[in-house]
C-alpha cells in the first residue's frame, strides 16, 4: 500500500515538474518568429503595393502578421537605430516603398547586396503607414534577374 | 544682365527653400519602459513615421502598435491583445505644434511641442520637451514623455497588475530629410 502511495506522489511530483518546465517555457519563449522554415502566405511586389487601395488578389495577402514574401529593387540599405534596414522600390523610385526590418545573423548576405538588386524577401507584414512595414525579414533571392 | 542673374539665382534660392518646407523620417524609434519590483518591459517600435512641416511649425507622428519588438513573445501577445488591442486600434498617432520653433537655428535647440497624442483610441493633450538639431540638411528630433496607462483606458488584469507599471516612459528619435512626394 505504502509502494502505491509513493508511486502516485513520485507521479505526481514529476508531472508537477513537466508542467512548470511546458509553463516557464511558453511564459520565457523569445519574441522571434520562424521566417526560416514558414511558408509564405501570399506573394507580392512592390509595384503591387501602390494598388494597397485597390484590393487585388496579391494585395489580400496582406493581413497584419501574416508572413508574406515581396520582390522590388533595393532603394536603400542603411542600419538606422543599430538595425539592419532593407527598403524596396517598385518600378517608380516612389512612395509607397517597402520597409523591410532584417532579422538578425543576415550580415554576410546583406554585405552582398547593392543599390537596384532585385531581391526577394519574406517577412511579417505589419501595416501600413506611408510605407508597408515588415519585420523580422529574410533574404530569400538575390539579383534574380541575373 | 547681372540684374537677370541674380534675379534667377533668388528664384533658384527661394525655390528650393520652398521645396524642403517639409521634412519625412521613415524610421523614427520611439521606446517604451515599464518598471517595477516584478519586472521590467522593454518594448521599441523602430519604424516610426513622422513628417514635420516647417512652414506651419507643425509635427505629425503614426506609428502601427503590431510593430513593437518585445523580448519575449508573451509580452507581446498580452500587449498587442489584451491592452492596446492593436487589431481594432492599429494605430497610435500625434498631431500638434512646435513651439518657437526656429528651422535656421544652426546646432541644438529645446522646444515644448504641444499636441493630442491618440492611442487605443483615446486622446490626451500633451507638452514635450524636445531637443532639435540641424544635421546635414536635416533634423534630429529626440525627447521623452511619460504616458499614464489609465489615461488611455488601457485594462490590466488584476493578476498582471504588479507587472506593469501605472506610468510608461516613452523615448523617441527621429531622424528627418527633405521630403519628396
Amino acid at each position: 500500500m505504502l509502494k502505491k502511495v509513493h508511486k502516485i506522489y513520485t507521479k505526481g511530483a514529476l508531472l508537477l515538474v513537466v508542467a512548470v518546465i511546458l509553463f516557464w517555457w511558453y511564459v520565457d519563449r523569445p519574441d522571434r518568429y520562424d521566417v526560416i522554415n514558414d511558408r509564405p502566405l501570399g506573394a507580392i511586389t512592390v509595384d503591387n503595393i501602390s494598388d494597397y487601395f485597390n484590393p487585388s488578389a496579391e494585395i489580400n495577402a496582406l493581413v497584419p502578421e501574416r508572413l508574406v514574401e515581396i520582390e522590388g529593387q533595393i532603394k536603400e540599405i542603411n542600419t538606422l537605430n543599430g538595425r539592419h534596414t532593407v527598403m524596396l522600390k517598385g518600378r517608380k523610385d516612389k512612395s509607397p516603398y517597402i520597409i523591410c526590418d532584417m532579422q538578425t545573423g543576415q550580415e554576410k548576405e546583406l554585405k552582398l547586396l547593392k543599390e537596384n538588386d532585385t531581391i526577394k524577401i519574406k517577412g511579417i507584414f505589419k501595416g501600413f503607414l506611408k510605407d508597408a512595414i515588415f519585420l523580422h525579414c529574410m533574404i530569400t533571392h538575390h539579383n534574380i534577374n541575373e | 544682365m547681372n540684374k537677370f542673374i541674380i534675379l534667377v539665382y533668388f528664384i533658384l534660392v527661394t525655390g528650393q527653400q520652398l521645396v524642403a518646407q517639409k521634412y519625412i523620417a521613415r524610421q523614427g524609434r520611439i521606446a517604451l519602459f515599464s518598471y517595477t519590483p516584478v519586472e521590467n518591459i522593454k518594448a521599441e517600435n523602430n519604424q516610426v513615421l513622422s513628417i514635420i512641416d516647417l512652414s506651419k511649425g507643425r509635427i505629425a507622428v503614426s506609428m502601427l502598435m503590431h510593430a513593437f519588438i518585445f523580448e519575449k513573445a508573451l509580452m507581446r501577445e498580452h500587449f498587442n491583445e489584451s491592452y492596446v488591442e492593436s487589431d481594432i486600434y492599429p494605430k497610435a498617432t500625434f498631431e500638434g505644434e512646435i513651439i518657437d520653433f526656429e528651422p535656421l537655428l544652426a546646432g541644438e535647440q529645446t522646444r515644448i511641442i504641444k499636441g493630442n497624442f491618440t492611442m487605443h483610441g483615446v486622446s490626451q493633450e500633451l507638452e514635450i520637451k524636445a531637443k532639435i538639431n540641424y544635421v546635414d540638411d536635416g533634423y534630429q528630433l529626440s525627447g521623452n514623455f511619460e504616458a499614464i496607462v489609465d489615461d488611455y483606458h488601457i485594462k490590466i488584469p488584476p493578476l498582471l497588475a504588479g507587472n506593469i507599471a501605472k506610468v510608461i516612459s516613452v523615448d523617441f528619435k527621429f531622424e528627418y530629410e527633405p521630403y519628396q512626394e
